[in-house]
């Protein structure tokens, strides 16, 4: 018991360091900045919360008035455990198979039911955050006796360790059988982003078939009931926390609070201590490296130019890197996706469509305005889908403690730069094209438009990736532990896409008010076009000429 | 105090660690080296209780580590080659954190503290991040964390890796200090010099396979009479 209140404690000190030593914090150089932009994203999201907040709050006050509030507090606790199996899958093989504190913890005398029944505890805290944004304003909206409160507290934590022990048993008994697969991190890193992606896409579609049901009141109080009933089944500990919360007999909601309390406890300590050995054992066969059978058989490559072995090597790197491939390769194709899945799915889908087509129809074909039109949806089009799929950005961030490879080796710094800048360009071109195919199908624009839109596209390309890639140069955050950290953690890219965003808002806006005030036509497009065309073309070309000079002067800097 | 018997660990088709017979006595300072991927840090992770044998047995100070590896552990302090140590804690709320696994009272932690932080020339830097640590220093703190409750069995994987001259100076003599309270120390090295001139006993292990142990001098004798033990060396696992 004493080792595991002594793990406990120290899973809280090392997930809450800013708060609980704020002066180390403040000192180190390398938690400082982690702790401020810690504390700017918290500023910057704030707001978010704050409004979020608010509307649900805002719709307790709807549903109470239909007589609905109880339906209300069933769905935040459904939302609420839902979200801690989601976020609880990829948190309990982070922290059991993929952390190096387990290695550490191994040879010390902490038995492994004690450092199984810690991780599951400093999880469980973790998780908790959500219910304070979710199940906690809406209980203190919802409002009820001494014992609703105390219902809610213990409920959440209750049902939160029960949620989490259950996830880690099976997980625990699924690596026994998949932890000799090899690069299981990298694959699992991919399973659970297209599981964001899937519970992204298939809230949306629940949404939507929620809408096309047409619920009359009288049928109203039967649906709510068969909905609890199904939803009771899959999650009982949301039935136990419910009757608790709502039952009116204190002696119903009591044997329900202790009976979800001992559950809980029971089923954390039977995955702790019977859970313990085949996680060590799963643990163990996870740090041997899996051996591939059949080797492939590789042709030894010719000689290529010094600039193309770096582009490759920069195309291989985020290919293969599960991190740098959703944040770089595929954004092209996921924001395509994740935008257009709602308008298509929903009744408003049609209608957008045959706005977007209306819009299109209304112009005034002609050789110049075509060409106007497609430059400037390639110069625009492409820094809204484009500018977070460019590689330069984060180049030599990427290359980490690697550094000195890049510092000693006798390459030239020509080579470097344009090495860096041809990856960039490729994923960057090749981002937008999903955009530009479904454009493509939703206008069937005349040939002279589709290759201005290319153009404006290649030439934006240039522009962002030098910019990009200067921006790396000045200041690139080397320090990383992990490409997550490189990748999400990088002030660099919020700049450099917030930049981005404010300087198309400008284009956008400037264009809008000079077409309502009449300073512009359709004609005039074809102008603008070209000016922008120029301006990117140039601001590149700066980018590209600074990039070398700096690239030259900083190399033996980046420390 | 340390006794394998038997010992094999295989990692696929690969046999790192092939019946590995060792005994290492109380108070003794053993050497274990070897070339890369010889099997000494898979060695060292059986014994710690990283890794599992897949047979044989091992045992410290006569508890068999499969019975009762907490016993074990208990008598036992390791440092591996690289150590990963807690980047968000400072360095007292490391040691703190290991004084209270050790259930070490707060007079001797704090002694323990203060004297191996001097030792070390790391007393300014206990309230510091390690994360703001150089890779000397993190070896440091992991040593004091290693000698904090004094521990009967002393394993290092390569412990001078990091450490500036005067650091591995204080290490050796910690070393040789131990020993003569009746500690057992058993570490890894690829500096011979330091096996040569440190160690009571050493073993060579090559592809997984003991293939000398004995004394400096039993080893010479037995291989190579005027020969260095870097020649030896050499010569064993070529």
């Amino acid at each position: 018991m004493r080792n595991l209140w002594n793990l406990i404690k120290k899973d809280l000190l090392l997930e809450f360091s800013f708060i609980l030593n704020p002066a180390a914090s403040l000192k180190d150089p390398k938690t400082r900045k982690r702790s401020l932009l810690y504390l700017l994203t918290l500023a910057i999201f704030g707001g978010y919360l704050i409004y979020f907040i608010n509307y649900l709050l805002g719709l307790v006050d709807i549903f109470k008035a239909q007589g609905l509030g109880e339906l209300f507090l069933l769905l935040g606790l459904v939302t609420y455990t839902s979200l801690i199996i989601f976020l609880g899958i990829s948190q309990v093989l982070s922290k059991l198979y993929f952390s190096d504190d387990i290695s550490m913890l191994l040879p010390l005398p902490v038995s492994a039911a004690d450092i199984l029944g810690s991780k599951l505890i400093s999880i469980t805290v973790n998780s908790l955050l959500f219910a304070l944004i979710t199940v906690l304003p809406i209980s203190i909206k919802y409002g009820g006796d001494w014992f609703f409160y105390l219902s809610a507290i213990l409920g959440a934590v209750a049902a939160t360790l029960l949620t989490i022990s259950l996830i880690a048993m099976i997980e625990i008994v699924l690596m026994r059988f998949f932890n000799r697969l090899p690069n299981l991190k990298s694959l699992l890193q991919i399973v659970s982003m297209f599981m964001v992606i899937i519970f992204v896409l298939g809230f949306q579609w629940l949404m939507k078939l929620g809408q096309d049901m047409n619920i009359s009141p009288e049928s109203l109080p039967q649906l709510i009931e068969e909905l609890s009933g199904k939803i009771y089944l899959l999650l009982p500990q949301v039935k136990l926390w419910m009757i608790a919360l709502t039952e009116s007999a204190l002696w119903e909601r009591l044997g329900a609070l202790l009976l979800l309390l001992a559950s809980a406890l029971i089923i954390w300590q039977l995955v702790s201590r019977l859970g313990s050995r085949l996680f060590i054992k799963g643990l163990a066969d996870n740090r041997v490296i899996a051996v591939r059978k059949h080797m492939l058989k590789r042709k030894t490559p010719g000689v290529r130019p010094v600039f193309l072995d770096i582009a490759l090597k920069e195309i291989a790197e985020i290919l293969k890197t599960p991190i740098y491939f959703f944040n770089i390769a595929s954004i092209g194709v996921l924001i395509p996706i994740l935008l257009m899945f709602p308008i298509l799915i929903n009744e408003g889908g049609d209608n957008f469509l045959s706005d977007i087509n209306g819009l299109y129809g209304a112009l005034e074909f002609s050789l110049g305005n075509n060409i106007g039109v497609g430059l400037l949806i390639g110069l625009l089009g492409s820094i809204f889908f484009g500018v977070t799929s460019q590689s330069a950005v984060s180049s030599i961030t990427r290359e980490g403690k690697r550094l000195w490879l890049v510092q000693t080796l006798p390459v030239k710094v020509k080579d470097q730069v344009n090495g860096r800048l041809v990856a960039s360009y490729v994923f960057q071109t090749v981002g937008i094209l999903p955009s530009a195919l479904i454009l493509w199908l939703l206008l069937r624009p005349p040939l002279e438009m589709v290759v201005a839109f290319f153009l404006g596209v290649g030439i934006t390309a240039w522009m962002t990736s030098n910019l990009g890639l200067l921006i790396d140069i000045l200041r690139p955050k080397l320090n990383w532990d992990n490409p997550q950290e490189a990748i999400k953690q990088n002030m660099n890219i919020f700049l450099f896409v917030m930049a981005s965003f404010g300087y198309l808002g400008l284009i956008i806006f400037s264009l809008v008010k000079l077409f309502e005030n009449k300073l512009i036509e359709y004609s005039s497009l074809l102008g603008i076009g070209l000016v922008i065309l120029v301006l990117h073309a140039l601001l590149g070309v700066i980018g590209y000429i600074l990039s070398r000079r700096l690239f030259k002067k900083r190399l033996n800097k980046f420390n | 105090m340390i006794e394998l018997k038997g010992v094999v660990k295989s990692f696929g088709e690969k046999r790192a660690v092939d019946n590995l017979d060792l005994t290492v006595e109380d108070g003794e300072i053993f050497g274990f080296i070897g070339p890369n991927g010889a099997g000494k840090t898979t060695t060292i992770k059986m014994i710690v209780g990283i890794l599992e044998a897949d047979c044989g047995e091992i045992k410290v100070g006569g508890i068999r580590l499969q019975e009762d590896p907490l016993e074990v552990k208990r008598m036992i302090s390791y440092v591996p080659d690289n150590p990963f140590i807690y980047e968000k804690m400072t360095g007292y709320q490391y040691l703190n954190f290991l004084g209270d696994v050790y259930g070490l009272d707060k007079e001797s932690r704090n002694m323990s503290i203060a004297r191996y932080a001097q030792a070390f020339e790391i007393e300014e830097n206990l309230k510091d991040y390690i994360s703001g640590y150089s890779h000397g220093m993190q070896q440091k703190i992991a040593l004091i964390g290693a000698l904090l409750h004094e521990p009967k069995v002393l394993i290092l994987d390569e412990p001078m890796v990091g450490l500036d001259p005067k650091s591995a100076f204080t290490l050796k003599e910690l070393m040789k200090e131990g020993c003569q309270k009746g500690r057992t120390v058993f570490f890894s090295t690829h500096i011979m010099e330091v096996a040569e001139k440190l160690c009571h006993r050493i073993a060579i292990i090559n592809h997984g396979k003991i293939v000398a142990v004995g004394t400096l001098e039993e080893i010479k004798s037995k291989f190579k009479e005027d020969g260095s033990l870097e020649e030896i060396f050499l010569e064993l696992t070529e």
